[in-house]
């Protein structure tokens, strides 16, 4: 069954110009897809589109074949689509301990509210330590535990990961997937991750997309991918 | 060139209004249109500051009482000097008190600087009031010129106002204004003064304000603290260019006429005293709603889409 | 005797004070924390105070009384105008003249408002003749007015429940939430326009307290309530932009200097010294006397 689909979407900031031209794609129910291209090819704006940031100006959207488009950002997480932002992520004016209660918002994780703490605390120890602090405090990478963490706490069926590496020292970067590859394995939910560093994106993943000036020019599975053209140009242009 | 265009029109707007004058006895509506056109000429100072430095002042009425009470006081202390050119230093008076008082008020923005400027209409009328020696509340009678003279005197100044402006905004000083206030910090970086900038926005605004006031001298022949510094002639100095479009020249021309054309429909409608209010407050909440930038720009916009989806469908 | 006088001022300014305090933390509440600018709450104040004078005066009720249904009433009232009239400047940025485009709405429906109770009302000045509004508790030679101990009493009992409220409640944590960061609140799943027309809800219902309060302590006229709106957000500004206990120190401020200027110098000028004091804060101190770090 598809989890995630999504049909001829259009989306653009401005009327005239479309940052996403006609794009479409699945995801499978339990898959870990990647979506890779280089800077600007709108795979941040796909991501704000998927969860309700932004309208699509056309095109649909279904999750678990309802229809999302349109939709509050609110009422698609109350679904079950979680999404890591790119930026923010965080409340920096909340402890950590605030910051994770408050993201407890679906039926669900209200009932599963211990054991998805404990299970981001023990993913996260660092955060355990400083659960009274404000998230203002944390470091970079601090903070992007607790923006997985956030999302864990969601209970999500459907995790969307976008840009975790931005602005991340390269070992940070590296431990942070080692804690989600753990992570989603326990979960056992499908993920659309989205990532600079393409070969971070495809070793995580087992399909990719690539994505060119908001059009999907490539498919295929991870490994496959790696030794396209269009990877290797990305690769380079990053 | 464009400015030309501007001229012409002006021009002959002021020729027809002539003939009007002279062919009809229409003595209501030439001084209803001369009424309009003493508000056209303060929104346009307003429009500058609120318009094109995008600081909205809610204190207006204070250039337009010092226009109008430069013209008055003399006249109350019986000396005899010529009006016009008492409604000459009039504006000048009200650019110097906006140079002195630019300095605090500038160094705010948003409505901090909003209600600084309600402050200074309440902390000016209250001076007034107190004061015998500017006729508190009494106010002041000037015996003016006759109407014949004043009303082609107020349109002329109307048309020339606009005028000015529109070439004013073309200018190398008016385009720094948009850059203030679009992109400040960029505006900074190549070297504009931002306070500078919006110092001289705010005195030449205050000029043209207090122009329109000492004109209202002369055409009314009575100034006192509440027709003057009320906090009515602020909130009609500002709606207008609010209403018709903000940093646009005609949509303030377009909105302060509306305003003030709505006013008096409203006044006669709802009779009850304030009643009015209600028909001018609709309107600011209902062009707020439908278009964010006013009536003129919206109707402009509107134009350009229609234009836009026949020309498609004449390509399909 | 004088410095009797005096005491009695003070007294009299913190209850007059008290009022705008309570209009200031209706603003600040909006605005310091989700970015809304509202020109309307002197108007739904007055708008209030004109109901508690129509229900004393039809049925009799005590206007106290009359809050406990007026003030749901006025949660709903500023829970739709936000949802109807605020929410299309919700998404736009503070460049894009987000301020501007919501005081002109708010300070359009304030005229509204103000025209309403011009017509139902007239402008001549209306009091609500309560047997307690002269009533007076006497400690050796001071007398304080009733009204003004309650009112401050009032200020304060908000100020602790709002404060309550922000720091441990789900509601209280999600406004904090929503006033760093509107997008991450939303990914969070909060709804963030739900929550800001609860909290425009909140801050009509305190403007309610205010205006009963204004009620009784002084003859209302519709003209007032943008008068008042100015004067809470004086409060604001003196107060530091947002931060509630400064707020409530600044509008306490403002009731302080009028009745000081009445008592030592003309009436008539109250006004003017007030916003002379505000003028000469813009220049030694643009960002407020107590400003919150």
């Amino acid at each position: 069954m598809k989890i995630l689909e999504v049909n001829q979407l259009k989306t653009g900031y401005d009327p005239e110009v479309d940052v996403l031209r006609g794009l479409s794609f699945s995801i499978e129910e339990e898959e870990c897809v990647a979506m890779v291209g280089a800077n600007g090819a709108g795979k941040s704006t796909l991501m704000k589109t998927i969860s309700g940031i932004l309208k699509p100006k056309s095109g649909e959207i279904f999750y678990r074949g309802q229809r999302i488009d349109g939709m509050l950002p609110h009422e698609i997480v109350n679904l079950g689509i979680v999404q890591v932002p790119e930026e923010g992520g965080t409340f920096p004016n909340l402890t950590i301990e605030e910051n994770l209660m408050i993201s407890c918002r679906r039926k669900k994780a209200k009932m599963e509210r211990q054991k998805n703490l404990e299970l981001v605390y023990q993913s996260f120890p660092q955060l355990l330590a400083k659960k009274g602090q404000l998230a203002g405090s944390l470091s970079g990478g601090q903070r992007k535990m607790l923006s997985i963490g956030k999302a864990i706490m969601e209970s999500p069926e459907m995790l969307l990961l976008d840009d975790i590496s931005m602005g991340l020292a390269p070992k940070v970067v590296e431990d942070l997937y080692r804690m989600l590859k753990d992570l989603t394995l326990k979960m056992d939910i499908p993920v659309l991750i989205v990532e600079q560093i393409v070969e971070i994106a495809l070793d995580f993943a087992q399909r990719g997309y690539v994505m060119t000036q908001g059009e999907i020019v490539l498919e295929g599975s991870s490994a496959a991918l790696l030794d396209t053209e269009a990877v290797q140009k990305i690769y380079i242009g990053t | 060139m464009n400015l030309k265009k501007w001229v012409v029109s002006g021009v002959i707007a002021f020729i027809l209004y002539m003939l009007f004058l002279r062919l009809t006895d229409a003595g209501f509506i030439a001084n209803f249109i001369a009424y309009i056109s003493l508000f056209v000429i303060a929104g346009q100072g307003w429009n500058l500051l609120g318009g094109y430095i995008g600081e909205i002042s809610f204190g207006h009425a204070v250039f337009f009482g010092i226009g109008a009470y430069t013209v008055g006081l003399p006249v109350g202390y019986k000396l005899d000097i010529n009006l016009l050119l008492l409604v000459l230093l009039g504006a000048l008076m009200a650019g110097i008190f906006a140079l002195i008082i630019s300095y605090p008020l500038l160094r705010v923005q948003g409505f901090p600087f909003l209600v600084g400027t309600y402050g200074l209409g309440v902390v000016i009328r209250s001076i007034v009031v107190v004061t015998p020696a500017l006729f508190a509340t009494r106010g002041i009678f000037i015996s003016t010129y006759s109407k014949n003279f004043t009303y082609p005197l107020i349109i002329g100044f109307a048309i020339a106002v606009v005028i000015f402006v529109q070439w004013l905004v073309n200018q190398d000083l008016g385009l720094r204004f948009k850059a203030v206030r679009d992109v400040p910090t960029a505006a900074r970086m190549i070297g504009i003064n931002i306070y500078k900038t919006k110092a001289s926005a705010f005195v030449i605004g205050a000029m043209l304000t207090g122009l329109a006031g000492g004109l209202f001298a002369l055409y009314g022949g009575f100034v006192n603290p509440s027709a003057c510094f009320g906090d009515n002639t602020s909130i009609f100095i500002l709606l207008g260019p609010y209403i018709g479009g903000i940093g646009s020249v005609l949509g303030a021309l377009f909105g302060s006429t509306i305003v003030i054309i709505l006013q008096e429909v409203a006044r006669s409608v709802i009779t009850v005293n304030g009643g009015h209010y209600l028909m001018v407050g609709a309107l600011l909440v209902v062009v707020m709603m439908l278009s964010k930038e006013g009536i003129y720009p919206g109707i402009v916009k509107l134009v350009k889409k229609i234009k836009n989806a026949y020309q498609k469908r004449q390509g399909e | 005797m004088e410095y009797t006088g005096l005491i009695q001022t003070i007294l009299g300014g913190v209850g007059v004070g008290s009022v705008y305090a309570l209009l200031g933390l209706a603003f600040a509440l909006v605005f310091g924390k989700l970015k809304i600018c509202s020109y309307m709450h002197g108007d739904l104040a007055i708008l209030a105070a004109y109901l508690g004078y129509f229900i004393f005066t039809s049925i009799g009720l005590d206007p106290f009384l009359s809050l406990i249904v007026l003030i749901p009433i006025f949660f709903f009232i500023g829970y739709y105008i936000q949802v109807i009239f605020m929410k299309p400047f919700m998404s736009m940025e503070i460049w894009q003249g987000r301020y501007q485009a919501q005081i002109m709405v708010t300070w359009g429906l304030g005229m509204c408002i103000m025209a309403i109770e011009f017509i139902i009302w007239s402008g001549t000045y209306r009091m609500i003749s309560v047997p307690y509004r002269n009533a007076t508790l006497n400690f050796s030679n001071l007398t304080v007015p009733v009204v003004h101990l309650l009112s401050l009493g009032a200020l304060l009992l908000i100020y602790l429940v709002l404060s309550l409220v922000l720091q441990k409640t789900d509601l209280g944590i999600s406004f904090r939430a929503c006033s760093v960061d509107r997008i991450t609140a939303m990914l969070t799943g909060i709804n963030y326009q739900k929550i800001c027309a609860i909290s425009f809800g909140i801050s009509s219902a305190i403007a309610v307290v205010a205006g009963t309060f204004y009620a009784l302590t002084h003859q209302i006229t519709p003209a007032v309530g943008l008068e008042l709106t100015f004067k809470g957000w004086v409060a604001v500004i003196i107060g530091g932009m947002g931060s509630l206990g400064g707020v409530i120190l600044a509008g306490l401020l403002v009731g302080l200097v009028e009745s000081l200027t009445s008592f030592f110098w003309i009436p008539a000028l109250k006004e003017a010294v007030l916003f002379v004091g505000l003028l000469l804060l813009l220049i030694f101190r643009p960002g407020g006397l107590f400003k919150a770090k």
